[in-house]
């Protein structure tokens, strides 16, 4: 299906349609099937080994599914991959530096490679800078970047060119309590009227930021709710260890 | 094919080239012993025209500097690149698979075919910068060559030796999206090119079509009608069609990355 510009407001931003993905004879992913609307601020939660990097590396068309079709503003992530990429976002679990480079090298780079106007660049690459809080280091190399800068640069990336849809495998992972909260102001600022979705194993992060959680086990999407609804009847933390099959009982006495 | 894609993945590879070591470590030895090569080859010939002129009274025209000193050395280039085009292109993808940027380079808007002839282009610009400088020994001899060599084979054989690194960069450029260890795709890709350097030795005891064959496949033998001064079609297509099957191959196992 190929809705092409102009999705109205009400259709769906993002699509999967029973998505697995099998490696061999191993099943990362069996039939997720959601969707997200413009607003949704999506909490990928699951325990490592569940499948949510795979799952987003499908969304991000770095992999393809082996059943169940993906639609990103009703282009599909296979056939029309190309529209795809240019609608998104994404930062992988490492963030993909360039270590020769300095930040501001690597941001024009980015610019240039994302299809950002030559004349809109300069302004584009110093805008990202402030928002992301990379100016004091933006003539340093990237191989002298530490953690939290590293991942502010790699969300810098991410956001460059303002997508519709912004995808994060663990943006949080190995930062201190100090840049985990400048992180999250960031992604927080960043989520008016766009689909976020990030992934994590970290629960307050979800409570924090997000307006909807998806829960992940064993390669299936076992919970899909949103926050408000879900934090209503349960905890959080109740409701995902429940998910994941452990004893809940006997955790929380 | 978006040039302003493209020419964004060639700028930011030419900047890691020559902000890194590497270009200036890989061309510095490649023109390090070409220049060895060609002290070599002129030496010889310098001494072998004197112990013929002692020997006896009349000149021997047969001695000249194309085919003693720079056909030979043209052919010996070959070999060298063998050696030095997969140190190139080791890293081309190896790395960029190792520190994670390749997953950024796939979930971006520029397409795998400007990623390919983007890195190539970048790396064929350093070679041809190589390859342009290790042409200045030849050229040397005719100002002080007495009497110059005859130059349109010295200008088919410079083209010749190019048209033959193109297609060896190609080649190993397609060796390195394979592995993310670089060590891997340089040895890989430095065994396919000497491998395709040397198959043409069994010819001889082949006889018939399979020597045919096994010369028509070789770079050595298609690049030396172009140091011979004998210019083909068929030599062109040779080469081009070895840059075209490694761009192809290349693609093509970046593009099977998503379906793994």
């Amino acid at each position: 299906m190929s809705a092409g510009d102009g999705v109205e407001k009400d259709l769906p931003v993002v699509e999967m349609s029973g998505v697995g993905k099998r490696f061999g004879a191993f099943a990362a992913v069996k039939g997720v099937t959601f969707s997200a609307q413009r607003g949704d601020i999506i909490g990928l939660l699951g325990i490592n080994g569940a499948g949510k990097t795979t799952t987003l590396r499908m969304l991000a068309t770095y992999l393809i599914p082996t059943s169940g079709s993906i639609c990103i503003s009703g282009f599909d992530t296979v056939k029309e991959g190309e529209e795809v990429r240019r609608r998104i976002g994404y930062l992988p679990e490492t963030p993909p530096l360039y270590d020769e480079m300095t930040v501001l090298e690597y941001l024009a780079f980015v610019a240039s490679a994302r299809e950002i106007k030559k004349t809109e660049r300069k302004d584009a690459v110093e805008s990202i800078l402030e928002r992301c809080g990379l100016v004091e280091v933006r003539h340093r190399l990237c191989r002298h970047l530490s953690r939290g800068y590293r991942q502010r640069a790699g969300l810098a990336q991410a956001i460059i060119h303002a997508p519709e849809v912004i995808i994060l495998d663990e943006p949080t992972g190995g930062l201190d309590p100090q840049q985990v909260i400048q992180i999250r102001r960031l992604i927080l600022s960043l989520a008016h009227d766009r689909v976020l979705i990030l992934s994590t194993h970290i629960l307050p992060e979800v409570t924090m930021v997000c307006n909807r959680v998806l829960i992940m086990h064993a390669g299936s999407l076992v919970l899909d709710q949103g926050l408000a609804q879900l934090t209503d009847e349960q905890s959080l933390e109740k409701a995902f260890l429940r998910c994941i099959g452990t004893d809940v009982e006997a955790v929380s006495a | 094919m978006r040039l302003g894609s493209l020419w964004a993945i060639t700028r930011r590879e030419l900047f890691a080239l020559f902000v890194t070591p590497i270009a200036y470590f890989v061309m510095g030895t490649y023109l390090f012993l070409s220049a060895f090569f060609f002290f070599n080859y002129y030496s010889n010939f310098h001494r072998a025209l004197y112990e013929n002129a002692a020997l006896s009274k009349t000149p021997n025209i047969t001695m000249n500097l194309n085919d003693w000193v720079i056909e030979v050395y043209f052919h010996s280039l070959v070999l060298l690149l063998v050696f030095v085009v997969p140190l190139l292109t080791m890293r081309a993808f190896s790395e960029e698979r190792k520190r994670g940027t390749l997953e950024l380079l796939m979930t971006i808007p520029v397409t795998v075919r400007e990623l390919v002839l983007g890195k190539f282009l970048a790396l064929l610009i350093l070679l041809l910068l190589m390859c342009l400088l290790s042409f200045f020994y030849p050229l040397m001899l005719f100002f002080w060559g007495a009497p110059a060599p005859e130059w349109a084979p010295v200008l088919s054989g410079a083209v010749g030796v190019f048209l033959c690194a193109a297609a060896f960069l190609s080649l190993a450029l397609a060796m390195s999206t394979f592995s993310e260890n670089q060590v891997v795709s340089g040895i890989s890709s430095m065994a396919l090119l000497l491998l395709l350097y040397v198959i043409f030795w069994p010819a001889q005891s082949l006889g018939g079509y399979g020597e045919e064959l096994l010369m028509a496949v070789s770079p050595v033998w298609q690049v030396s009608g172009w140091i011979d001064g004998v210019v083909g079609l068929s030599s062109s297509f040779y080469f081009i069609s070895l840059i075209a099957l490694g761009l192809f191959s290349a693609v093509q196992i970046l593009e099977m990355q998503r379906w793994r």
